[in-house]
């Protein structure tokens, strides 16, 4: 891995106790460990509830994670107290998916913005508050005249820059972008896909950028990680997942994006059969066993680890 | 009925279709002036974003608006009567059995409290009277089958809660199918659902249209879709068609400055990871006060001084495309104008 690592998760697990009763557990994230280099993008993709979301929030520590370490900027923070963890608030932000729910209806865009300085005590006067929260608004192509408004007076597209400016005008060293573009119309996702990546160049930025769009993923990251069931089965550089993806899983997901246009490589691998398994349940052995069609009798036995299959490409599949 | 004309003949009409709603704002038009042809065994593609006019286009079809909304203007023309005029108890002759439709959320449609055999059996005795239980139950399980649900027999007592969302949506298919329709409309059916099963689904209503020789109005906002399953296209934007023609066509040679943008501003996988993602600026237009001229003018880096005053009319394009976009206006000049300028639509 890379020498300048700013947050690396190991063997992370976060299980939640059902709804049904006694002693069953949602299995959300099952043993995860990576390693995002500084100033890189690492994006994690999957389908509904193989868990991206769920370690994206244990790792912001909004979910106690159940086993597992923690590590950003070299400091362990997996079993800090709301005390300790304070200060890592200040480097570690986050961009939500739902540009509805996550804004406060009740406050004007200024209070949003400045919420978070003032819960840090960062900004000493009022006008330095005012001066941050301009120069955030400014950042995501907003203006001044802005901030006396409240959130319901904006469209999707300017509402998800709202929180944007919201996580920058801390300066972090990290944002986990949990599915910022996932509930915006095509033609303003990428108005802020581009904005994202413009200030991760100029600002030195480090992403955690969690979505199902496979070809945004693509598009955004350095690395990337597919999850199924809770697992990583793959992790590789951006550019090798279209061109070379390993994992039946993977190919069969990039097989199964359309892709919008009508000149394209045709087919070669059949779609994948059959529902995903539920995670309070999920299968011995590897965990795509259920749906793969390469599967051998070792498949539902053994679990598979990640490992190297030359350079920076992991895999968990029992073919390679 | 020969082969020819059934190809060249449309099955529906919908001619300067205008629909409004009533809102404490006045009132507000949500599809103005959409004229399309659904032709025998094609699947046409209508893409737009949120607030286009699509599913309200799509609505208006079967009348199935909310109390708020109204056709104020245009026909639809179906097997030579005109939808928006038709009296209620033969609109329900047609809702259904005729023409069907399939939502994006599965579970809108279902009802929660009964069992998923019981529903496509209701659909069943509603439409086509006469038939013995036995045979009801038998016609169930076929189209269970049909639509690829594992076990049917199982299947048969259990309710919407216990299917997982790609299951469900194979349900309302069932139901939708089971008067063989001549038309088929789906409103986003897979946008709900994760890309493997979504696939599932696509490559079900390829076979199911190929099957049971239906037309399909197939709603969405991905193109990628689109490219993936559709013969023809509709774009729309702002309640009005931007550009129609064949999926070959719209994709590789868009001739409207929107679905130029739109295809551009979606990373392709096999795109440049160092290149910027074209994006078109600004925001979709305020339906309450949408602009005077074209809907997309204030977005559009071809606009000029006409476009923001005067709507474009759909103009030919030869064979099967109109555009509605002044830039296609013979009178247009053809210097700096990327679709007369020659190259992009020769």
């Amino acid at each position: 891995m890379a020498e300048d690592t700013v947050l690396e998760v190991s063997n992370l697990v976060k299980h939640f106790p059902a709804a049904s009763g006694r002693g069953s557990v949602v299995h959300a994230v099952d043993g995860v460990s990576f390693a995002v280099a500084r100033g890189s993008v690492f994006g994690l993709v999957g389908e509904s509830g193989c868990g991206k979301s769920t370690c994206a929030r244990t790792i912001i520590r909004i979910y106690e994670p159940t086993s597992g370490r923690i590590i950003v900027d070299g400091v362990d923070c997996s079993c800090m107290k709301e005390r300790e963890l304070r200060p890592l608030r200040r480097k570690m932000q986050m961009i939500f998916q739902d540009p509805y729910s996550s804004l406060n209806a009740r406050m004007t865009v200024h209070d949003i913005i400045a919420e978070p300085l003032r819960a840090h005590k960062i900004a000493g006067s009022r006008r330095d508050l005012d001066d941050a929260v301009r120069e955030a608004l400014e950042g995501v192509g907003l203006n001044s005249s802005h901030a006396n408004r409240y959130a319901h007076e904006f469209s999707g597209g300017q509402r998800q820059r709202v929180g944007i400016a919201r996580a920058l005008v801390m300066k972090p060293e990290i944002i986990i972008c949990d599915e910022p573009i996932s509930a915006l119309d095509v033609s303003i996702q990428a108005q802020v896909v581009n904005m994202l990546k413009d200030f991760q160049e100029r600002l030195g930025l480090t992403y955690l950028f969690i979505a199902h769009d496979l070809s945004m993923v693509r598009y955004i990251s350095d690395t990337v990680g597919v999850m199924y069931l809770g697992r990583l089965v793959e992790v590789c550089p951006a550019a090798e997942i279209y061109a070379s993806p390993m994992h039946p899983y993977t190919k069969g997901l990039l097989q199964a994006i359309p892709i919008p246009s009508v000149r394209k490589a045709p087919r070669t691998e059949r779609a994948i059969e059959g529902d995903i398994p539920s995670p309070m349940h999920p299968p011995c052995g590897c965990r795509f066993h259920t749906r793969c069609r390469y599967r051998m009798p070792v498949c539902e036995e053994i679990s598979p680890e990640l490992k190297s299959v030359g350079g920076d490409h992991d895999v968990a599949c029992h073919l390679y | 009925m020969n082969a020819q004309s059934e190809i060249s003949h449309p099955i529906l009409s919908v001619r300067n279709l205008r629909t409004a709603f009533e809102t404490n704002d006045g009132s507000v038009e949500a599809v103005r002036g959409v004229s399309f042809d659904l032709r025998h065994k094609e699947v046409l593609g209508i893409v737009g974003e949120s607030g286009s006019g699509k599913t309200v286009t799509a609505m208006s079809i079967l009348r199935l608006l909310p109390p708020n909304g109204f056709i104020t203007g245009g026909e639809i023309l179906f097997d030579g009567s005109d939808l928006t005029k038709m009296k209620t108890g033969s609109l329900r002759r047609v809702r259904g059995d005729r023409i069907a439709m399939v939502f994006q959320d599965p579970m809108t449609s279902l009802n929660p409290l009964m069992p998923i055999g019981g529903q496509i059996e209701e659909m069943i005795r509603e439409h086509r009277r006469g038939m013995s239980a036995s045979d009801v139950k038998a016609e169930v399980l076929r189209l269970l089958k049909l639509v690829s649900i594992p076990e049917p027999e199982a299947r048969y007592n259990t309710y919407p809660h216990e299917f997982s969302g790609g299951m469900r949506q194979r349900a309302t298919i069932a139901m939708a199918i089971a008067c063989e329709p001549d038309i088929l409309i789906a409103d986003e059916p897979t946008t709900a659902l994760d890309v493997t099963i979504q696939e599932q689904i696509l490559i079900l209503l390829e076979n199911l249209r190929d099957r049971l020789a239906m037309s399909v109005m197939f709603i969405t906002h991905d193109l990628g879709v689109v490219a993936e399953l559709c013969t023809r296209v509709i774009v729309m934007y702002g309640g009005m068609i931007m550009e129609e023609g064949s999926t070959a066509d719209i994709f590789e040679r868009p001739m409207h400055p929107y679905t130029a943008g739109l295809l551009a501003s979606v990373p392709n996988l096999a795109s440049d990871k160092g290149q910027k993602l074209s994006s078109i600026s600004g925001s979709p237009p305020d339906m309450t006060h949408p602009p005077a001229g074209c809907p997309y003018s204030p977005r559009c880096e071809n606009a000029r001084n006409l476009c923001g005053a005067y709507v474009p009319p759909l103009f030919e394009a030869g064979g099967e495309r109109r555009s509605s976009c002044w830039l296609l206006a013979p009178e247009a000049p053809s210097g700096g104008n990327p679709f007369k300028a020659g190259g992009r639509n020769g």
